[in-house]
């Protein structure tokens, strides 16, 4: 069975100019509700997919999501409310995207110079039993979030 | 865990399974996924408090089934040693030629509707693919002990619990086939190792960081579906009768 990719993303960042003791990449509204995959972060390398090793000088470290495995009730039964009423104390809609952070200290400061603009190619990889198994709508675009941002402490 | 623990554990696990109302195993292992509703907590703070509570009352009703006076507790697997799955859930058959409860499950109690509400194929036993099949991995794609000294050394909890949530993804991702998969990961009995395991590193670095606490998490928060446990009640395991050895050696007289 071969291996199953699904949609990579770019986003470009640019580190300080400041020394720091260490770096992490947050990314925000990550999305779960599908297949279970990894997401390799590879720096500087645009073109990075799935033929890409993680032993590559480029990858600077990965982010797991347990997924959620698609949708076992009705319709509308795995979508979050779009605004929470004040006095709605069930607990949080279990599809609430999540943010997920990796540290990357080591290895942003060996390949990106201070002050220099970066790429970060993430690249999903989904266990191919599961995209074998599940259906494609839950195996296709996995990889969704909102926003990365670069968060470095001195 | 020496033989005759192991071999406790064995039959309280096999009493289990074999009882199909609220106190066994298939009623457990349906709390975290499938059936509906899934209570599992992931990807927010309360998920080492609710899983520990989750932990707890699995043991409970574990020790239940196990003879009056039973002192075995969940074995943790320390899959940061590298060594892959243990034996002692691997073997299909014990050496009595019966079939090893450890090594897998029926996955039962979950209406075929659940399963073909996304034309997902209905899974009737657990399976595993352990091993980082991509491209860079070979069998070495557990997390190291490396990695778990640098969470230990966190110092924020929801950093901690961040970090160390990632690592509990990448096992369940490694062990692949049922485990992957949130919707029915806890019918596997490795499942309840792994999470034991988990408990264990947020028990260290409860050590290792005194008055951490749970960061913003109130410590008054219900952790459904264990109504007799909040936040605050899951954060000593002693006060919840039981705690991790460091080490274990034993020995028989004479």
């Amino acid at each position: 069975m071969a291996d199953f990719v699904s949609n990579p993303l770019t986003v470009t960042l640019q580190a300080p100019d400041e020394p720091y003791v260490r770096a992490d990449l947050e990314f925000y509204g990550v999305d779960h509700a599908k297949a279970s995959f990894e997401a390799r972060l590879f720096i500087n390398n645009p073109d990075a997919g799935p033929a890409t090793a993680t032993t590559d000088a480029s990858y600077a470290g990965s982010f797991w999501i347990f997924g959620h495995g698609g949708c076992a009730g009705d319709e509308g039964h795995c979508e979050p409310p779009r605004q929470r009423r004040a006095n709605d104390f069930r607990p949080a809609h279990q599809l609430i995207p999540v943010s997920k952070r990796v540290m990357i200290t080591e290895r942003l400061r060996s390949l990106v110079q201070p002050g220099e603009q970066f790429t970060v190619r993430v690249v999903p990889y989904i266990r191919p039993e599961s995209a074998g198994r599940l259906p494609a709508n839950l195996v296709t675009d996995v990889l969704q979030f909102d926003r990365a941002d670069l968060l470095t402490y001195q | 865990m020496t033989g005759s623990d192991l071999d406790t554990f064995r039959s309280g696990l096999s009493a289990m399974i074999g009882l199909h109302d609220d106190r066994g195993f298939e009623y457990w292992a349906g709390i975290h996924g499938l059936p509906l509703p899934i209570s599992c907590v992931h990807g927010r703070p309360s998920f080492l408090p609710w899983h520990r509570a989750y932990l707890y009352y699995f043991e409970q009703h574990l020790l239940d089934a196990m003879p009056h006076g039973s002192q075995v507790s969940l074995p943790w697997w320390d899959w940061s040693a590298q060594a892959g799955i243990p034996a002692a859930y691997a073997a299909a058959k014990l050496p009595d030629g019966k079939a090893n409860p450890l090594a897998g499950a029926a996955v039962t109690g979950i209406p075929d509707a659940q399963f073909n509400q996304q034309g997902i194929a209905p899974i009737t036993h657990t399976s595993r693919t352990p091993g980082l099949t991509g491209p860079g991995h070979g069998s070495a794609g557990l997390p190291g002990a490396a990695q778990v000294k640098t969470v230990l050394a966190l110092k924020d909890f929801e950093d901690f619990s961040t970090q160390l949530e990632d690592l509990h993804n990448q096992v369940h991702m490694w062990v692949g086939g049922t485990m992957s998969e949130i919707p029915i990961a806890a019918f596997d009995p490795l499942f309840w190792a792994h999470h034991t395991m988990i408990d264990r590193i947020w028990a260290l670095w409860q050590l290792e960081h005194p008055g951490a606490g749970v960061g913003s998490l109130p410590h008054n928060q219900p952790l459904g579906p264990f109504p007799t446990l909040t936040v605050g009640q899951t954060l000593s395991v002693t006060a919840l009768g039981y705690d991790y050895a460091a080490a274990t050696s034993s020995a028989i007289p004479g």
